[in-house]
């Protein structure tokens, strides 16, 4: 990491000495400072991120439900899984900035367009990676909760929603990663405010450190999210599975 | 109630590498008296898991006559299945709940009220299945034995009428089968009004030492070739000449009618 600032200082203070296009080290500290003081030409960084993040919270959430019930009723039933196979890539080929400007000509601007983006485009990964887990579940294990006339809620909660658990993670870390990709680009793309807005305001200004001090910002956003989030409920998942305690044998 | 009996059951499968399905039963009749520790006995692939997945309403015959369980069709009564406990052949518990979870997930399909009743029929069972050290472990902390012995609590928590075995001791460790066989059948005979075992294996000496009745059933499309009753009194144990004569007359059976060597 301290090798990669310094290379990245060379490079830009030494060799290129362009800062305001190829920003120094020292420069993308300085925007850091600013941002967190919550100063921008375009009003409170605070409220440009809150914005974002609302954005993407509402939608990951919505994505990973949807993606997640969908999936599991693809994974039980082959036919809906053999037809979602199609419909899926839809999801998966269509870049962002279409579903943007495809979604800015219905909705118009507003915050619609961008988390119906998000939805669609998070909602993909989730749906496979559940279809995959509930197609995994067990034979016999549904078999026992249909001698046992298990209904379907018990069924979901106490079954398929466990089994599923480890893919359940995958598609969270996955799904996150992608939609903090996805806002920022739906925000530069139309929308009155947010992260993505101010780092177009910055790249039209041809003044490029604020736009890397907020790459920097979203990269330690990302990465504290996926270990703390999510590794705790990864080891959360691990505890509950009885974790590989040494066998009793007292018989 | 106990009583089950299957009059004229056809059932196939589609076959999936020929045209002709696979004929599992063709007008196939049997009845099971209430109170009965009847083994179902048979090659492999005879038909004898089918038939305990028939009466438990996880399978629809292709046709039937009639499915009844105390004269009632269980295909316009599913309710009668409720009354049923089932055992597979491995113990099939969800690795994520404790044993008493496990237990308590069997409780909440078949709808047994009323839920106060619950831990006092829990405690129970797990006590007699010597299991009560171990209800808050998760399957993987206890051994196979202790997952089969789960298993049957599971299957007997809700005190059943009807106990459906699908070759339950097949995989364990013949020391641990032999006490848990024991156990089951003093288990069950130690009740005033016995309930109906159903109970599926290939194991012959297993048949002698337990069974009230005896049935064996042909390679399909399956029939009964042979059927009997035992009436040594339990404990029996495989020394026992005369356990061991009817063992060696199933033999013989399996030998020359279901047309397999053992």
């Amino acid at each position: 990491m301290g090798v990669l600032v310094v290379v990245w200082w060379v490079v830009t203070d030494l060799v290129l000495q362009k800062p305001r296009i190829y920003p120094t080290p020292q420069l993308v500290a300085g925007e850091l400072g600013r941002i967190l003081s919550g100063e921008s030409p375009l009003g409170s960084t605070y409220a440009h991120a809150g914005a974002t993040l609302a954005r993407l919270l509402v939608a990951f959430l919505a994505a990973f439900v949807i993606g997640t019930v969908l999936g599991i009723v693809a994974g039980r039933v082959k036919s809906l899984f053999d037809f979602s196979n199609s419909l899926v890539w839809i999801g998966l080929a269509v870049p962002s900035v279409v579903w943007v400007f495809v979604f800015l000509v219905v909705f118009g601007i507003g915050d619609v367009v961008p988390v119906v983006a998000l939805v669609v485009m998070l909602t993909t990964p989730v749906f496979l990676g559940s279809a995959e887990g509930a197609k995994a579940i067990d034979r016999e294990l549904l078999e026992m909760a249909a001698s046992y006339r298990a209904d379907w809620r018990s069924r979901l909660r106490d079954l398929y929603l466990p089994a599923i658990l480890p893919f359940m993670l995958a598609n969270g870390r996955v799904a996150f990663a992608l939609g903090i990709k996805v806002v920022i680009i739906a925000e530069v793309v139309g929308l009155p405010n947010g992260i993505g807005l101010l780092v177009k305001y910055w790249k039209d200004q041809l003044y490029m450190a604020p736009v890397v001090a907020w790459g920097v910002l979203l990269i330690v956003m990302g990465f504290v999210v996926d270990r703390w989030l999510f590794g705790y409920f990864e080891k959360r998942s691990l505890r509950r599975t009885g974790a590989r305690v040494s066998v009793v044998s007292a018989e | 109630m106990g009583e089950i009996e299957l009059r004229n059951v056809s059932l196939s499968f589609p076959n999936p590498k020929s045209p002709e399905p696979n004929v599992v039963y063709e007008n196939f009749s049997i009845k099971i008296e209430k109170g009965s520790f009847t083994f179902l006995l048979g090659p492999s692939g005879c038909g004898k898991s089918t038939f305990l997945n028939i009466i438990n309403g996880l399978l629809t015959p292709t046709s039937a006559d009639a499915v009844l369980v105390d004269g009632q069709d269980i295909r316009r009564h599913p309710e009668l299945t409720r009354r049923m406990g089932y055992v597979f052949q491995g113990p099939r518990l969800l690795p994520w709940k404790t044993l008493r979870e496990n237990v308590e997930f069997g409780l909440k399909g078949l709808g047994v009220q009323p839920k106060e009743r619950w831990p006092e029929l829990i405690e129970k069972y797990f006590a007699m299945a010597g299991l009560s050290k171990f209800m808050d472990h998760y399957p993987s902390q206890v051994s196979g034995g202790m997952q089969q012995r789960a298993a049957i609590v599971r299957a007997w928590v809700n005190e059943p009428e009807i106990l459906l075995m699908d070759e339950p001791f097949s995989h364990l460790d013949e020391i641990t089968a032999a006490e848990l066989r024991s156990e089951l059948v003093s288990l069950w005979a130690r009740e005033e009004e016995r309930r109906t075992i159903v109970f599926v294996t290939h194991n012959i000496s297993e048949a002698a030492q337990m069974a009230s009745d005896v049935v064996v059933l042909t390679p399909t499309p399956s029939q009964i070739c042979y059927r009997r009753t035992i009436d040594i009194p339990w404990p029996r144990t495989s020394t026992d000449d005369a356990v061991f004569e009817i063992e060696k007359e199933l033999r013989h059976v399996f030998a020359e009618r279901a047309g397999v060597r053992v």
